[in-house]
């Protein structure tokens, strides 16, 4: 039984792993014939999981819309932050964007960012749930969408005119190694939490993410007032339901991932036996 | 009621008997029913029917023929018994006075 065989048994459940090289072998097939069975037992195993709603719900809802609006917060942080950081690289001074002061400024990105970091832990986690097996299908659209998804809205919306490079290039380019700066901010954004949302059990965080959601959309609403306020009426603000539609659409797994919380914890409540007095 | 390749592992498992498991069933039914069997129809049918009740599967001993790795035993429930003898006894009404002799 070759290596190849054994390699790609690991897709399959820990028992089996064991079982059908042990089957594959006992019968006396070639080892093409082998990774041709093995393949398709993988196959066959992978089908039958998106026979189920949990998988399509994971894909669609959570690592989809979630994962869309998770990438436009992503993409204003990373200009608003990087037009902080390149002033202050260059010329020593922060960059005074008219709006808000330095200090707000700061504020939001740090608000903001800290939201961005429990919404992507909380949404891996609840992925996790649903996904199930087919975890590493909708991990990889999760972060394909993460990455993409906000350069091709701006290029669809004609945000962004592509001049130099060719589309495909600003639209998938992200998905490529990025620069030093890029790269920390998707380890400190993205890697970290998203091992912590999968691997990790984090009860406590859910609270605290609810708080950074709250805290990061009353802050969306009052950069949109002090616009307002400070171009003289020029640049009116939204309403309130389009400036907290992106918060309540990103963050909404939190609050799935709460109510299974508060229902699991009255079902342990329940099977709990009481004390006899 | 199960389907035709439900009533192959089902039936063949009960025929090997304490010798039922994976690439014992496999090569039986390629044996008795003359037709190929992938270990990915055989292992997906056999959860299922694990599912229904209609088997018990569990970790049998290592041998040196599979590189010393464990087995997948499979033995039949009651219930399972009982499934496979409404097959037999459907598809024997279904069949009965009929030839299907080609001519």
């Amino acid at each position: 039984m070759n290596r190849l065989v054994q390699f790609t048994a690991l897709a399959l459940e820990p028992r089996e792993r064991e079982i059908v090289p042990g089957d594959l072998a006992e019968c006396g097939l070639s080892d093409l014939r082998a990774f041709s069975e093995v393949l398709a037992l993988i196959a066959r195993r992978q089908v039958l999981i998106w026979t189920s709603w949990r998988p399509w719900f994971a894909l669609i809802c959570v690592g989809g819309i979630s994962g869309f609006y998770l990438s436009l917060m992503f993409r204003g942080l990373r200009s608003r932050m990087f037009v902080q950081m390149s002033a202050w690289q260059r010329y020593g001074v922060h960059y005074n964007v008219g709006v808000a002061s330095f200090r707000d400024d700061v504020i939001q990105i740090c608000c903001l960012a800290a939201a961005i970091f429990c919404w992507t832990a909380v949404i891996a986690s609840v992925l996790r749930r649903f996904s199930g097996r087919a975890l590493w299908l909708t991990g990889l659209f999760f972060y394909v969408v993460i990455h993409v998804s906000a350069a091709v809205w701006a290029l669809l919306s004609g945000a962004i005119v592509i001049r130099a490079n060719p589309p495909w290039w600003t639209a998938f380019g992200p998905v490529l190694p990025p620069d030093l700066a890029s790269a920390c901010l998707l380890v400190f954004l993205f890697v970290i939490p998203i091992l912590c949302g999968v691997f990790g059990k984090f009860p406590a965080m859910i609270p605290v993410t609810i708080l950074c959601t709250i805290v990061a959309a009353l802050l969306g609403e009052y950069h949109a007032h002090d616009l307002e306020r400070l171009s003289g009426g020029a640049f009116p603000p939204a309403h309130w339901t389009a400036i907290v539609a992106p918060y309540v659409l990103v963050s909404w797994p939190v609050f799935l991932a709460r109510s299974r919380q508060r229902r699991r914890g009255l079902n342990s409540a329940v099977d709990q036996p009481r004390s006899c007095e | 009621m199960l389907g035709e390749f439900e009533y192959l592992v089902v039936s063949t498992a009960a025929r090997l008997g304490n010798n039922a498991y994976g690439a014992a069933i496999k090569q039986e039914i390629e044996r008795t029913a003359k037709r190929s069997c992938s270990i990915g129809a055989l292992y997906t049918t056999i959860d299922r029917l694990e599912s229904k009740g209609l088997i018990e599967t569990w970790m049998g001993e290592a041998t040196a023929a599979r590189g010393g790795r464990a087995k997948r035993m499979v033995r039949i429930t009651g219930k399972g018994a009982r499934e496979a003898a409404a097959f037999y006894r459907t598809v024997t009404r279904a069949t009965r006075g009929l030839s299907w002799e080609v001519k």
